[in-house]
């Protein structure tokens, strides 16, 4: 079976081209070492069974990301019988860089042209033929959302003619620098000795191991006094190529080159003032719509669990002996509780997310989010880590890695304590909001806020000014809501895997505690801070305990210790929304835990979650007597 | 103890000028003869022997018998010299209009005294006079060609490059931020650019070309 994998730049168009040829079906799978994802899939291509990759979006393959090393290890690592670039046609030259880097590498390529008919609507006309001609590989315009030239396309990626692409010349003395690199090689490469040698000058660190000898690019350095940054001025060069062929290749038919209502649309959210507001009005939207939504199919699976579901196991477990039996009911109990919660928030969070980044706003949000987190001595695309610790803290954390600074990854991880993740937004929501009404959901949300801020100022002291903004703001585009709710599921999938299994376990367990007794063997201990600290009752102990292990336990382990899912009958509001305080301001879950120190070692993960959980409780406990001593609460 | 050819110097540079022959000569690390370098630099033998056992004890130079060659940290600051000799250079030259003759008389001077800050000084006015001006001084609407990207090393420049901000690619500002971050158009796509990267991106502004492209006489290689 045939390898095909697609590379292309970020907004290229490269997921909606994919689910066009693989009909919306994929798995991701996780490369070594990253949790950068590379979506899989069998497709059907002009008629062939073949094995279809999506790689990340990226610029270049420069080393400036981990999603350009991810991709350049997959083009390795795959040896691929077809490689798809995708470029999209209103910004050829930005495109036609990253072509002639993969052309360097002699990969069999196919240039697939996307959005040429938005291009003619901004008067850009570009030439596939001509384009073809240029750069020796074939190109094929296509249009994956109207599902227009499609089939020309598969066929011609599948039968290749042998080509030699056209290969960029740098000038003399970038040249000489290139020889002697090679002549530094050995033969047995997995790319041509050129482009692993333009590579190792631009500075790439993981090819550099293949030179017989480290010093040679000290020696190449020296010997080039002409050019003292080899590396920029390699890539000023090809970039100079790329801009010529694009001219060559395209003809302006009208001045006008964007059109009217993308322009109007951000002069709006590209406005100071404007685009801060929307942000924020969206985000709270955002989360009105999460409480809302989230809540109607929480009750709707809530309602079939307790009808159908829990009668029935209890009716199954009859027949199996005591223990077993006392642990089966907990497991599937627990199991369905937590699932009841967590799918609606954490399902709705992905696909908004997903749909803000698929209509291109995304990026004007962490624009105007930027200039606040920078307040706190953030770059702005810490928004990221943040963004997603609010899906999941886990990939979140190791998102961190796109920070330069170790400070600032620290100072991140200790934020992603109070960022609630999707898990504690099912508690805020569907405990505190869905019994103890909005404001005190809303109340937990603010002080989540202004811990965050706290944080970012107890820890700015001591790190360093973060890297300056450099963002892109793609063309808004219509999202297609098949490829959104696809990609939402991918996102979420691994985040299923990684709960059921707790949820069984930790239901399990309980029913095991259950049978000999055990369950309260920590209330009467422990009661200095649930009763005496929180003020709440004593059983409360058993769900936050369990939530360290994973917070999608907590409400599953809340309804199984009071055995009642109706918590208003057991606890006031008050202690619902003290109760939800205590269970959100903590490192979320021990596979959050694994994750902090897998990225920044044990040491901090220890101080970061001993601080959380210790803050937390402590913090809770104060809001309360501030509550109570302005008379609030009831 | 100095040296006297044609005008005064200092011992510093002398040895410094050693090292940019060197470079200029030899810098891929190939010997140079002992010979043809005092020759060079018209020295007499009393006058180069204890300026090469200098650069020797400070760890620049090596010698192996009668032929020398610079050490990677005597390529580090002979890079730095020729830089700074090659900026000073261009600044008599091009901006005061002094014949290259003197122009190169002078830069061999001044590149054994001129601070680091100065000398980027010295090329952000040779990039402003030749009709650039940093893209954090365009205002919303102007736009030219850019010319030059200084400053940003590695990593940054490889993103830069990567969303097409590039010498000869076409930008334009369409607005600014309170923050002073720039919004750009490039490339056909948008970006914002924080000010202080904007200050080392040159532009030359100018109307575009007749079809809407920035002139460019790249040959294809």
């Amino acid at each position: 079976m045939k390898t095909v994998i697609l590379v292309g730049q970020p907004n290229s168009g490269k997921s909606t081209l994919f689910n066009a040829l693989a009909g919306y079906r994929a798995v991701t799978s996780n490369y070594p070492g990253t949790t950068v994802e590379a979506i899989e899939a069998k497709a059907s291509l002009a008629g062939e069974r073949v094995r279809l990759v999506d790689t990340p979006g990226i610029y270049s393959l420069s080393d400036a990301t981990l999603e350009e090393r991810v991709t350049k290890q997959i083009l390795i690592e795959t040896r691929p019988d077809v490689v798809v670039d995708l470029i999209d046609a209103t910004s050829l030259e930005k495109g036609l860089y990253f072509t002639l880097q993969l052309m360097e590498a002699s990969l069999p390529l196919v240039v697939a042209l996307n959005f040429l008919g938005e291009a003619k609507g901004r008067g850009i006309r570009v030439d596939p033929d001509e384009l073809a001609g240029l750069l020796g590989v074939p190109v094929f315009p296509i249009d994956p959302i109207h599902k227009v030239g499609i089939d020309r396309f598969a066929r011609g990626a599948l039968n290749l003619p042998p080509h030699r692409g056209f290969v960029v010349t740098y000038d003399d003395h970038i040249e000489r620098a290139i020889e002697m690199v090679e002549d530094d090689l050995p033969e047995d490469l997995p790319f041509p000795k050129r482009f692993v040698a333009v590579r190792i000058l631009e500075g790439d660190e993981d090819l550099r191991r293949y030179l017989k000898d480290e010093r040679t690019v000290d020696r190449v350095h020296a010997a080039i006094p002409e050019h003292p940054n080899l590396r920029e001025d390699i890539a000023v060069n090809r970039h100079g190529v790329a801009a010529y062929i694009a001219r060559l290749v395209t003809t302006f038919t009208k001045r006008d080159r964007s059109p009217g209502w993308q322009e109007g649309l951000d002069r709006i959210l590209l406005d100071p003032t404007w685009g801060m507001l929307v942000t924020v009005v969206f985000l709270l939207g955002m989360f009105a719509g999460l409480l809302y939504l989230g809540g109607f199919v929480q009750n709707l699976l809530s309602s079939v669990i307790q009808e159908f579901i829990l009668p029935g196991i209890h009716h199954l477990s009859i027949g199996l002996p005591g223990y077993l039996g006392t642990m089966f009911e907990s497991a599937v109990a627990g199991t369905s509780a937590g699932l009841a919660i967590a799918i609606p928030y954490v399902f709705l969070f992905y696909l908004f997310l997903g749909l803000l980044e698929d209509l291109g706003v995304l990026p004007r949000f962490i624009l105007m989010l930027d200039r606040m987190l920078r307040r706190i001595n953030l770059p702005g695309r810490a928004i990221i880590p943040i963004l997603l610790g609010m899906g999941c803290t886990v990939p979140a954390m190791t998102s961190t890695r796109i920070l330069d600074s170790r400070a600032d990854r620290v100072k991140v991880a200790a934020l992603l304590a109070v960022v609630p993740c999707s898990s504690r937004t099912a508690i805020i929501l569907g405990v505190v909001g869905h019994f103890a009404g909005v404001l005190p959901a809303l109340g937990i949300y603010m002080i989540a806020f202004f811990l965050m801020v706290g944080i970012g100022l107890l820890f700015k002291k001591g790190s360093s000014s973060p890297s300056p903004l450099l963002l892109e703001l793609p063309p808004y585009r219509r999202p297609i809501l098949r490829g959104v709710a696809l990609k939402s599921w991918l996102r979420m999938r691994e985040f299923v895997y990684v709960v059921i299994p707790l949820l069984i376990i930790g239901g399990a367990s309980y029913g095991l505690l259950k049978w000999f007794g055990l369950e309260g063997v920590l209330f009467e201990p422990l009661r200095f801070i649930t009763v005496g600290w929180l003020r709440l009752p004593k059983e409360a102990i058993t769900p936050l305990v369990y939530g360290f292990l994973q917070k999608d336990l907590t409400p599953a382990m809340l309804s199984s210790v009071f055995g009642t899912t109706d918590l208003l009958s057991v606890m006031t509001p008050l202690q619902l929304f003290t109760f939800g305080m205590a269970s959100t301001f903590q490192v979320p879950c021990v596979v959050a835990f694994g994750m902090t120190a897998k990225e920044l070692g044990w040491r901090w993960a220890v101080v970061l979650t001993a601080a959380a959980l210790t803050a937390g409780i402590v913090i809770s406990g104060l809001v309360l007597r501030t509550i109570l001593l302005c008379g609030g609460g009831g | 103890m100095s040296e006297t050819v044609g005008r005064f110097r200092w011992e510093g540079e002398a040895e410094e000028d050693v090292l940019r022959l060197l470079l200029e000569h030899a810098g891929d690390g190939t010997p140079v003869p002992e010979r043809s370098l005092q020759e060079g630099l018209g020295l007499s033998r009393s006058g180069f022997a204890p300026l090469i056992s200098r650069l020797k004890e400070k760890g620049w130079l090596r010698k192996d018998g009668a032929e020398l060659s610079l050490t990677p940290v005597g390529v580090e600051v002979a890079r730095d010299l020729l830089d700074r000799h090659r900026t000073a250079e261009r600044f008599f030259n091009e901006i005061l209009g002094e014949p290259p003759s003197f122009a190169h008389a002078a830069a061999e001077r001044l590149e054994h005294v001129i601070s680091r800050r100065a000398l980027e000084k010295l090329k952000e006015s040779l990039e402003r006079a030749r009709g650039a001006a940093p893209l954090a001084d365009l205002s919303p609407g102007e736009g030219g060609t850019i010319v030059a990207v200084k400053g940003p090393g590695g990593r940054e420049f490889s993103r830069l490059i990567g969303i097409g901000i590039s010498p000869g690619s076409r930008i334009e500002v369409s607005n600014r931020l309170p923050n002073g971050a720039v919004i750009v158009q490039i490339d056909g796509g948008k970006a914002a650019v924080a000010e202080e990267i904007a200050r080392s991106i040159f532009v030359r502004k100018g109307p575009l070309d007749e079809d809407g492209y920035p002139r460019r006489p790249t040959e294809l290689g």
